[in-house]
């Protein structure tokens, strides 16, 4: 390796959402360059938010992601809420984090079956699959099609829900809807996840066995295996206030992507599955940790790959967390209320955070006194994974090559490494062509 | 019966799918149809439409489409015919073609019971609208759909 040579450019990475680039360059066993680059343009929804009032912010800030859209909106919430000081019921809440669940299980069941398998499987998309894994691709379809339907019950939508705004709900979930939502989980979606878990556990050693230690950070709470609420945590730094999120994401720019990369305590951090479960394992709910013990995971995990089977642990632990919040919430009766409003409009900020399936979701607002939005920042999950990837990168390079993998295995291996960290590229700021050049 | 609308609602005639089905769920809210078929707007989820298509029931699936023809023309294909006009697919889950989703559903067996209501676009410019001539085969649409979701079984 000390004389090699090794030019490697993916200019399209496909199983991912936007568009994204990967160069590799070595010169005489130097490593000269190594990174994704991201090359979609700016979107500017901070900007594009100026003026708006505060009733409007969540249904536009939805719009910057498709599988996304419940966090995004969530967050939004809650960050308006803060600024402007609303409070929401506690049937909000449950019902809030019901849906983040569900949105959580839609874009887990996608990305481990429709978008990491196929590397798994040795098949270039979900499509072939259809063909020689019938089965496994109905029981996705399946799984997939039950998530978007929880949150159309409880959102009024499958994807951009329609039902939420500041201080609630404007129409509520029927204790039919509920009912139906428990006896689909219990009945399908559980044995549906039994039954992902065998085959993930089959397909388990195609993962490369590449580890890199780095930092993880997710939200954590003394209470849950955190989504909806917390504190940031840090494996190597500890518990911070949401309110100093700044502190944490440090966002600066880089030659080659238009995408901002983040750092917190080193060159780099993950956040997502990994950065969730590291912080927070001990919460897993009993299915989610008996499937994480059965997958052999046990934090610290430090492999990126891994970071897709344990979106799989994850949606164990999702659907457990929705039956216990809908046992509450049957118990407790669905009660009609309105949504909260804000007393006398006043200049504000508030900043909050989410989990969302790709990791730590940022929204800060600064409102002034007649609630429009003055200043607006979103750090989405991508910006702050995109550094981690590129040190990924250079550290998986060496380990392919002196594992002496072929430049088709190498350039399959870091494709599944893009997208293991399951990137939503567009939100940050298609499709996979491979050029080698020596 | 099941309406799956797909489509880019801001991208002008793009999302004429979504706008037929929201106009579907609109009739079925009046109580003005005697059968109402199940209605998913789907938008970009090319995955959710497959989901749909695997719960084997009939399905018509509404899209923008371009087939050289008169804005706002629309033509109801088999998944047959729309596999005749497959383009290369696409590497992205979000932008999944609508003929990848149509081969899966045959891989999968269930292209007997799927058709697509393909709409010509006039105007696919950023915006929330449909250009006035796909705004006027609206009624022409919701009356074929109305119809065939009162006939089927």
């Amino acid at each position: 390796m000390s004389d090699a040579n090794l030019h490697i450019e993916v200019p399209y990475v496909t199983r991912v959402e936007g568009h994204g680039n990967i160069v590799i360059d070595m010169r005489q066993g130097r490593l000269v360059t190594s990174h994704l680059e991201v090359v979609e343009p700016p979107r500017y929804f901070e900007a594009m938010l100026k003026g708006f009032p505060y009733s409007d912010v969540a249904l536009i800030t939805s719009r910057i992601c498709g599988i996304c859209s419940v966090g995004h909106q969530v967050t939004s919430l809650k960050a308006t809420e803060k600024a402007l000081d609303i409070t929401i019921s506690e049937q909000t809440v449950l019902l809030r984090k019901l849906l983040v669940y569900g949105a959580t299980m839609q874009s887990h069941v996608l990305h481990v079956f429709f978008l990491a398998a196929p590397d798994l499987l040795g098949v270039p998309s979900v499509v072939p699959l259809a063909a020689t894994h019938p089965d496994v691709v109905k029981m996705a379809l399946r799984m997939k099609k039950l998530a978007n339907d929880i949150c159309d019950r409880l959102g009024g939508r499958t994807i951009h829900p329609n039902r939420l705004v500041p201080g609630g709900f404007t129409k509520l979930p029927s204790r039919a809807d509920l009912e139906w939502i428990r006896d689909m989980l219990v009945k399908q979606m559980v044995p549906d996840a039994k039954a992902s878990l065998a085959l993930l556990k089959k397909l388990a050693p195609k993962f490369p066995a590449f580890e890199r230690e780095t930092e993880y950070i997710g939200l954590a709470s003394p209470t849950e295996y955190a989504f909806y609420d917390g504190k940031i945590a840090s494996t190597d730094t500890g518990l911070v206030e949401v309110d100093d999120y700044l502190a944490m994401t440090n966002e600066f720019v880089v030659p080659h992507s238009t995408s901002k990369h983040c750092r917190h305590a080193r060159s780099s951090y993950f956040v997502g599955a990994l950065g969730r479960f590291n912080n927070n394992h001990a919460l897993l709910n009993p299915l989610a940790k008996a499937a994480a013990t059965e997958l052999g995971l046990k934090p610290v995990v430090k492999n990126p790959f891994l970071n897709t089977a344990v979106q799989l642990v994850e949606t164990f632990h999702v659907v457990e967390e929705s039956l216990k919040l809908i046992d509450i919430l049957l118990s407790k009766g669905i009660k009609e209320e309105k949504p909260a409003v804000p007393g006398k409009l006043r200049e504000g900020r508030g900043a909050e955070a989410t989990e969302v399936p790709r990791g730590i979701l940022f929204h800060d607002y600064t409102y002034d006194n007649r609630g429009q939005v003055v200043k607006a920042n979103c750090i989405i999950p991508t910006t702050q994974n995109t550094q981690c990837i590129d040190d990924d990168m250079t550290a998986l390079v060496p380990w392919m090559m002196d594992r002496d993998m072929s430049k088709d295995q190498m350039t399959l291996t870091l494709e599944m490494l893009v997208r293991a960290y399951d990137p939503c590229i567009s939100c940050s700021v298609h499709f996979l062509d491979v050029e080698f050049l020596e | 019966m099941t309406i799956i609308g797909m489509g880019n609602p801001d991208m002008g005639d793009d999302g004429v799918g979504v706008r037929v089905a929201e106009l579907v769920q609109e009739e079925a809210r009046r109580g003005t149809w005697r059968k109402v078929p199940q209605v998913v707007a789907a938008g970009g989820d090319a995955v959710l439409a497959g989901a749909c298509i695997a719960e084997d029931t009939d399905v018509l699936l509404v899209d923008a489409v371009n087939m050289q023809a008169e804005p706002g023309q629309w033509r109801v294909f088999s998944a047959r015919e729309a596999l005749l006009c497959r383009e290369p697919a696409a590497g992205s889950t979000h932008t999944l073609s609508l003929s990848a989703v149509i081969e899966m559903a045959r891989a999968l067996g269930y292209t007997e019971r799927l058709r697509i209501l393909g709409v010509q676009v006039g105007d696919v410019r950023p915006g929330r609208f449909l250009s006035p001539q796909v705004a006027r085969c609206m009624p022409a649409i919701l009356t074929r759909i109305r119809e065939e979701a009162e006939t089927l079984p």
